[in-house]
């Protein structure tokens, strides 16, 4: 059972988010039926799946959804602005229950009851249609005291007339002509969403010695009623003539058949042919993916990694042991083979960023609309593959990026027109991989950073005192500096000063970097540079005492040892060290991690200089070791998160090291030096 | 070192038991992954002291608990035979560092008999019940509650009574 609910959870998610993505496309494309049958199939499938484990409730509320969407389908119901609202807001409502379901909360579906309410709505709305009733009045009506008008009287109550004519055939001639009888018929075009019962009723004390007859009017061709199905209706023929007539009929290769023009022999090979193209079909809508649970993965990604360990521990036994050549070949191999698995195995990991990019169409729609600003997402690079532990931590971080170039980046309509921009504002949201590194942008066409408006900002509280000698990117950077918002107007979006340094310090714990490019008026790109996966990175071994620790290379500059004189310690700063022509603050590792180290003496230990947003430190070290790619792991699901440390990794030798975080390195190291 | 041996006729529970100090403790082997031999430790800075670091299972990294420190006992280096038992529990996999393994014992639910309110050397919260195997008594441990626990937790206050 538990298990029927799992499968269910993943598959509705799935669904959901098909659901999601087709609803905003049907209203860029409604007249694509595709999509509109494929955001029907998804909410079938939940609506069946949810059923057969009991989930009356899901069931239930997917069954509302599916009979509106199924009016999409049948063109009673227009996708415009507020049927897709409301089918959105519909899915929202669906994936927290499944979400809820997932996390093993209980859900109050009572809360759904307002969207319950405007699927109704929508309902019935869809179910208005036009009727063509004729109407032929016993000619008794007049002494029978009713008036035909009140009859129409009634009619517009229950809906709209849309064309009435009135018919004269049985009008008879002058001479034969009795003034108190009623000649005339009328043929009225009827919408309402009544059904045909309905519409009876108003012909209700009038129905004796009428004729009345209500047909409904269907939509273009597709809904044509069968020849048959007419000629019963109208009453010209029995339905018995007509099931008669159809079983006569013959299949057109049976006609050729019997003509001579085809043999059977070639009959039957078409036919087949066209059985194959049909299961052919039918076999593509089945993807050629499996779904395989993320735990099994990442054991793989475990056992692999301790492959990789092994062969490195088995070099060196072979070296110390000096082994045949014929050894050493065949290990080489095996070798090559582990890290050809290790690379397969790191790329089942890998997802294609379009999975996220796509949930920031439903973003940018609502945003503008809530903001007044007409804008248009264009997405590029959705196949660009990244970690998918990457992927999930990048995603806050955009939405707060996209948020910002909605809310400060594009211009109000007014504005633009002025400036002599199209009034509708752009969002460029891209990925592409160079080297080692994958780059997403989100590059707006609105008014840019304000270069003096940062600057005065940033003089006042204090984060820059000499403004003359920054570059523009140096000042751009600033945004992301703790607690800095430019934002006159404080919206419930952003604005409230959090947020550029928490996207930076999210990006930067997946050891990526972000940059800003600006120019007034023309818009503004934040750039993400991210590592093709977040287990492996390029790492500097380093020894504190007994112990080993890695420095992603990422933020090393450079490693010197100090000659004894550039070594100072100012009152207030601290220990500083003296690289080249500046002075930088010292952080001595061991006292920070409070190790035993084997040198105290800066001149005889090595500084290793890192980069922490604008400001370098050195790192007070023993010895350096080597670099080499690592495998960072966490410390296990029990170990506290310790400031500093961003998890371990296992060395050659089958001992952990500790992977140094620097941006957590300098935070500690700042506040001991402010007390 | 699995636990699923079924006694004949009455159901029992296996225990793998352990020294802390020439005493006997006991956990249920269902919590039990593996035992292994002390690897090298990794330390990591910053931790209360019962918490040793890290080593390398295998590939995975797993924090160590010297579970003599935790309970407030001396412990005073590890010799050969002080081992690590891969435990289980609602916070992750813990290795617990013990002085050595005895053995593994069947316990039927009649062996075991409540933890007393005083007279033991850890707090009596730590401790799940008494079994009673032969004619020794071991300690067996809550071992969740002994983890998941905040404090260092020092010796039980009823030690310090008369």
């Amino acid at each position: 059972m538990e298990k029927l609910v799992r499968i269910f959870i993943d598959e509705a998610l799935e669904r959901i988010l098909e659901l999601e993505e087709g609803l905003l496309e049907i209203e860029k494309h409604p007249d694509n039926r595709e999509l509109i049958n494929l955001v029907f199939r998804a909410a079938h499938t939940i609506k069946g799946s949810s059923g057969t484990i009991g989930l009356t409730e899901i069931s239930k509320f997917t069954h509302s959804m599916e009979e509106v969407l199924d009016m999409l389908r049948e063109d009673t119901l227009s996708p415009d602005r507020e049927t897709i609202n409301t089918l959105l807001k519909a899915t929202d409502a669906l994936k927290e229950m499944v979400e809820s379901l997932a996390e093993g909360r209980t859900f109050d579906y009572s809360r759904c009851n307002d969207i319950v309410g405007r699927l109704e709505e929508l309902k019935n709305r869809g179910k208005v249609r036009e009727f063509k009733i004729l109407f032929a009045p016993s000619p008794e009506l007049f002494k029978r005291g009713i008036e035909p008008s009140m009859i129409m009287e009634n009619l517009r109550e229950m809906g709209e007339i849309l064309e009435m004519r009135a018919s004269p055939e049985r009008v008879p001639p002058i001479e034969e002509l009795d003034p108190e009888e009623l000649y005339l018929g009328w043929e009225i075009l009827f919408r309402t969403d009544r059904d045909e019962a309905g519409i009876r009723e108003a012909f209700e004390f009038v129905e004796d010695g009428s004729e009345i007859k209500v047909l409904p009017v269907t939509e273009g061709e597709k809904e044509t009623p069968f020849l048959g199905e007419m000629l019963v209706k109208e009453g010209v023929v029995d339905p018995r003539d007509v099931d008669e007539a159809l079983k006569s009929q013959q299949r057109l290769g049976d006609i050729l058949l019997k003509q001579g023009k085809v043999t059977q022999e070639e009959l039957e090979k078409v036919v087949a042919k066209q059985r194959d193209k049909k299961t052919d079909s039918f076999k593509k809508s089945i993807t050629s993916t499996i779904r395989v649970d993320l735990k099994k993965l990442d054991h793989l990604v475990n056992i692999v990694g301790e492959m990789v360990i092994i062969h490195s521990m088995l070099q060196e036994a072979i070296n110390n042991n000096g082994a045949s050549t014929r050894l050493d070949v065949l290990f080489g191999q095996l070798q090559r083979i582990g890290r050809e698995i290790q690379e397969g195995v790191m790329s089942l990991r890998m997802l294609p960023v379009g999975e996220v990019f796509h949930r920031f169409n439903r973003l940018v729609r609502e945003l503008s609309e809530t903001r007044n600003k007409e804008i248009e997402l264009v997405v590029t690079g959705e196949e660009t593959e990244l970690d998918k532990g990457v992927l999930e931590k990048i995603t806050d971080p955009l939405v707060h990026l996209i948020r910002n170039a909605i809310d400060h980046g594009i211009e109000e309509r007014e504005e633009r027109l002025e400036k002599g921009k199209p009034p509708k504002g752009r969002i460029h949201l891209s990925a592409f991989q160079m080297g080692d590194s994958v780059f997403i942008e989100v590059e707006d066409d609105g008014r840019g950073l304000d270069r003096e408006k940062i600057l005065k900002k940033a003089c006042q509280s204090g984060l820059v005192t000499d403004p003359s000698n920054l570059t523009d990117e140096q000042i751009y950077g600033l945004i992301f500096q703790p607690g800095f918002s430019t934002a006159e107007k404080v919206t419930d979006i952003s604005g409230r000063g959090v947020g550029m340094d928490v996207v930076k310090k999210n990006i930067e714990s997946l050891n990526g970097k972000v940059f800003i490019r600006s120019k007034p008026n023309a818009g503004t790109t934040v750039s993400i540079k991210l590592p093709l996966t977040l287990a492996i990175i390029d790492g500097l071994t380093v020894s504190v005492g007994d112990e080993v620790f890695v420095i992603p290379i990422s933020s090393v500059v450079e490693s010197l040892r100090p000659e004894k004189e550039n070594v100072k310690t100012l009152n207030e700063k601290g220990e500083v060290v003296k690289v080249r022509e500046d002075y930088i603050p010292l952080v001595r590792l061991h006292e920070l991690l409070d190790i035993p180290a084997r040198k105290t003496d800066p001149s005889e230990a090595i500084v290793v200089v890192t980069s922490h947003e604008v400001k370098r430190y050195g790192l007070l070290v023993d010895d350096l070791i080597g670099e080499q790619q690592v495998v960072i792991k966490n410390l296990g699901e029990a170990m506290p998160k310790i400031q500093g440390i961003a998890g371990g990794t296992v060395l050659g030798d089958g001992r952990v090291a500790l992977v140094l975080d620097i941006s957590g390195i300098v935070e500690v190291a700042t506040s001991q030096t402010l007390q | 070192m699995t636990a699923t041996e079924k006694d004949h006729g009455e159901e029992k529970e296996q225990f793998v038991t352990f020294y802390l100090n020439k005493e006997v403790y006991a956990i249920e082997a269902l919590r039990v992954q593996e035992i292994i031999e002390l690897p090298g430790i990794t330390k990591v800075p910053h931790l209360p002291e019962f918490l040793k670091g890290v080593i390398n299972l295998r590939g995975t990294i797993v924090p160590v608990v010297d579970l003599k420190l935790k309970f407030g006992m001396r412990s005073e280096g590890y010799k050969k035979h002080t081992c690590v038992i891969v435990t289980e529990f609602s916070g992750g996999v813990m290795g617990l560092i013990v002085d050595a393994v005895a053995d593994v014992l069947p316990l039927s639910e009649r062996g075991i008999s409540a933890p007393p309110s005083f007279g033991t050397r850890i707090r009596t919260e730590f401790i799940k019940g008494m079994g009673r195997f032969n004619n020794d008594l071991v300690i067996i441990l809550d071992i969740e509650k002994v983890l998941t626990s905040e404090e260092a937790s020092a010796l039980s206050e009823a030690v310090s009574q008369p």
